[in-house]
């Protein structure tokens, strides 16, 4: 039987096979064997556990919850017609047992039990399937635990009102859950790419004629004849308010939803069934949340679920995992689990994940949502990083401040249409940005009552701060 | 519940193991590939392991839980839920302690397998007992359909576990029957209710869980 070993997981292979072993040997000795028997495993249990210095609280958490067991062992089963000998027998299982877990657990943290498990080849559906469960679990308990606060601070009343609050509020998880799942979905497939493809040469352009797309159910018709041309290294924002068709586009794009009609080509590829593969390696998405596309257990086996996919060696593999994690600034953090990175470190995450794929068009979709100003600068930063070395970027916003700092190509859509496309000066163009119900970019709105006070010759109005500046500093010379 | 570890002799371990992972491996082989490596059995099992946290008081000193199999078993199929209530078993298991790892044989039979299977099974008998029922209606019929079926797999469960305990010569047979399944007859309420209230609310807002995740039905390349 090969065991796949390679030299870090070895001793997490021992831990685990030896752990497993004990545990079953334990609950497998007959309970009318003497007490002794089990005594002596207690014990041995015991010494394991004290030896690899166990933390207190983990131990002491543990024999908590086999309390229950224990009283119902030495205390119930006797009085309904278990014999006093058993019981203590049982009673001794079980706390032998709790303690190889609680000693199990301790040195093996999750992920490294699944990897473990895999290697002594249990079937890797059911690993897999464990991981997604562990996963999704440590999102959702955030989520119930704030759930639960929720419900105490809005129900007052308790009683039958209570408990149909509370079933809508595991409906609502459900349905949380379900959603979620399907967003992993599209990521995994997203992340599963042709192996075999060379680099890409060609220059990063993206060609879009005529498009539409029509969901089957619910939404209708999303996108309306798109036709948009993307220069090779360019920075575009797409503009407009929710339900504009901007996370269809990308979609589109990514080769996610299948092309219903017009074309699309992708650095050269046209966009079909053959090439689809390519076009993923090509074109990697940022989603607006980026638990949604983090697979992997920790920050580095996520960011190295790219290269894993490629025919290279392991040690180019792991300068390629180092090289992103290096430019995103999550190096030191490597080894965490995402769940407990805050939620700028997470976008990084999932743009390392991105690079380390190798693609060369990036789409990202609300890059700024709920991130504070410090994540939104470190965002920025990446992105200029990015665009510098040869990148194009494309991002869906409706944030007019980000888009009119960074972008250098404006596109502004509504409802499914594109309604203006070209340079940045479209932003400070009042009656285009107040058609489809956005506003100017924060430093254009003073500037832009002004003018329309006392019209000047010089009709530009700043967009950015730099330009801002200048624009006073002109008027002021001006004036003396 | 959950049987902890200890409290079941060898030839019953070893009995529930095997049957169990027959059932799990024809469940396995019998899926579709692409839900077998789809997020969604992992997704369902962490929300079945969360749902399963919420512990309502029954009596003076017991609480219980709900188990959650019924309602997986109508809203994806036996077969799934039966791959889904192994992973939940399984993580408890091993990081909550919450059942034992021997006994595992004997939990996924309990709760997983013939449990769930047989609340869907009455649940199906009730809803389409005649061949005019509708299925795009939730009516007071389906209602109860939901109920029975959730209330039946827990003390179908309680069932099953008092005779494996008997079995492994832990107690007698009638007091250890009367006293399990009186407690889960009362925590079955709370199960069947529970199964009836989600069912129901996610019947109606099936099309709703399609608007607010427009890729959640389309079909790919």
């Amino acid at each position: 039987m090969k065991i796949r070993l390679n030299s870090d997981n070895s001793k997490d292979i021992a831990l685990f096979g030896y752990g497993i072993a004990a545990v079953l040997i334990l609950a497998l000795i007959p309970l009318k064997a003497p007490l002794y028997w089990h005594g002596t495993l207690l014990l041995l249990s015991l010494s394991l556990v004290l030896s690899s210095k166990v933390s207190a609280l983990h131990l002491i958490s543990r024999a908590l919850l086999i309390i229950p067991g224990l009283v119902a062992a030495l205390l119930i089963l006797p009085v309904i017609g278990g014999e006093t000998q058993m019981g203590a027998a049982t009673a001794l299982k079980l706390t032998g047992i709790m303690l190889l877990l609680s000693w199990m657990t301790w040195k093996l943290p999750p992920h490294r039990m699944f990897n473990a498990m895999e290697s002594l080849r249990f079937p890797t559906w059911l690993v897999e399937i464990l991981r997604s469960t562990y996963k999704n679990l440590c999102m959702l308990i955030r989520e119930v635990f704030s759930m639960r606060k929720a419900l105490k601070s809005r129900i007052v009343h308790r009683g039958l009102w209570l408990i149909k609050t509370a079933g809508n509020m595991v409906s609502l998880l459900f349905l949380k859950t379900q959603e979620r799942a399907a967003y992993q979905i599209i990521a995994r497939d997203l992340r599963n790419h042709d192996t075999n493809s060379p680099t890409m040469e060609e220059p990063t352009s993206i060609q879009i004629e005529n498009v539409s797309y029509r969901y089957k159910e619910g939404n209708g018709q999303a996108l309306h004849g798109i036709c948009l041309e993307i220069t090779p290294q360019s920075k575009v924002a797409i503009l407009g308010c929710n339900g504009a068709g901007k996370t269809t586009l990308l979609l589109q794009l990514s080769a996610v939803l299948p092309l219903q009609s017009g074309r699309i080509e992708i650095s050269g590829l046209e966009m079909n069934r053959k090439n689809r593969a390519r076009i993923r390696k090509e074109v990697g998405m940022l989603f607006q949340n980026p638990d949604d596309q983090i697979l992997g257990l920790t920050v580095e086996e996520d960011v190295a679920i790219g290269p894993k996919q490629l025919p290279i060696l392991d040690t180019e593999k792991d300068s390629i995992v180092e090289s992103s994690l290096r430019q995103v600034g999550l190096w030191n953090q490597r080894h965490q689990t995402p769940h407990r990175l805050s939620g700028g470190e997470r976008k990084r995450l999932a743009i390392a994940g991105l690079f380390s794929s190798g693609s060369r068009i990036l789409l990202l979709d609300e890059p700024m949502a709920s991130l504070d100003p410090p994540g939104r600068d470190e965002i920025t930063v990446l992105l200029e990083d990015a665009h510098q070395s040869g990148h194009t970027i494309v991002a869906a916003t409706h944030d007019v401040d980000f888009a009119a700092e960074w972008a250098n190509i404006i596109v502004i859509m509504e409802n499914g249409h594109v309604i203006a496309s070209g340079t940045p000066d479209i932003l400070t163009n009042s009656e285009i940005m107040g058609s489809v119900g956005l506003k100017l970019p924060r430093v254009s709105q003073a500037f832009n009552d002004f003018e329309k006070e006392r019209p000047s010759l010089e009709k530009k109005i700043p967009r950015t701060q730099e330009e801002a500046l200048n624009w006073l500093r002109d008027r002021l010379r001006s004036r003396s | 519940m959950h049987i902890p570890d200890g409290f079941l002799n060898e030839t019953v371990i070893t009995g529930t193991t095997l049957v169990s992972a027959v059932f799990v491996a024809l469940a396995a082989k019998k899926t579709n590939k692409k839900v077998l490596a789809s997020p969604m059995i992992g997704a369902t099992a962490a929300f079945v392991i969360a749902a399963q946290m919420v512990n309502f008081p029954v009596a003076s000193f017991v609480s219980g839980h709900i188990i959650g199999g019924v309602l997986v078993a109508i809203l994806l199929s036996w077969r799934v839920s039966i791959l889904v209530m192994s992973a939940v078993l399984i993580i408890q298991a091993l990081m909550f302690q919450d059942g034992g790892v021997a006994a595992l044989g004997a939990n996924i039979l309990n709760l997983g397998i013939i449990g769930p299977g047989v609340g869907y099974l009455l649940y199906r008998a009730i809803r389409y007992r005649s061949p005019g029922t509708n299925p795009n209606t939730w009516t007071a019929r389906d209602s109860t359909a939901a109920f029975v079926g959730g209330w039946t797999a827990t003390v179908v469960a309680a069932f099953l576990a008092s005779l494996e305990l008997w079995l492994s010569k832990q107690a007698d047979l009638k007091p250890i029957l009367t006293l399990m399944i009186s407690f889960h007859a009362l925590i079955g309420i709370a199960e069947g209710i529970a199964t009836l209230l989600i069912a129901k609310f996610l019947f109606y807002h099936q099309k709703q869980c399609a608007d607010y995740c427009p890729v959640y039905q389309e079909k790919y390349f």
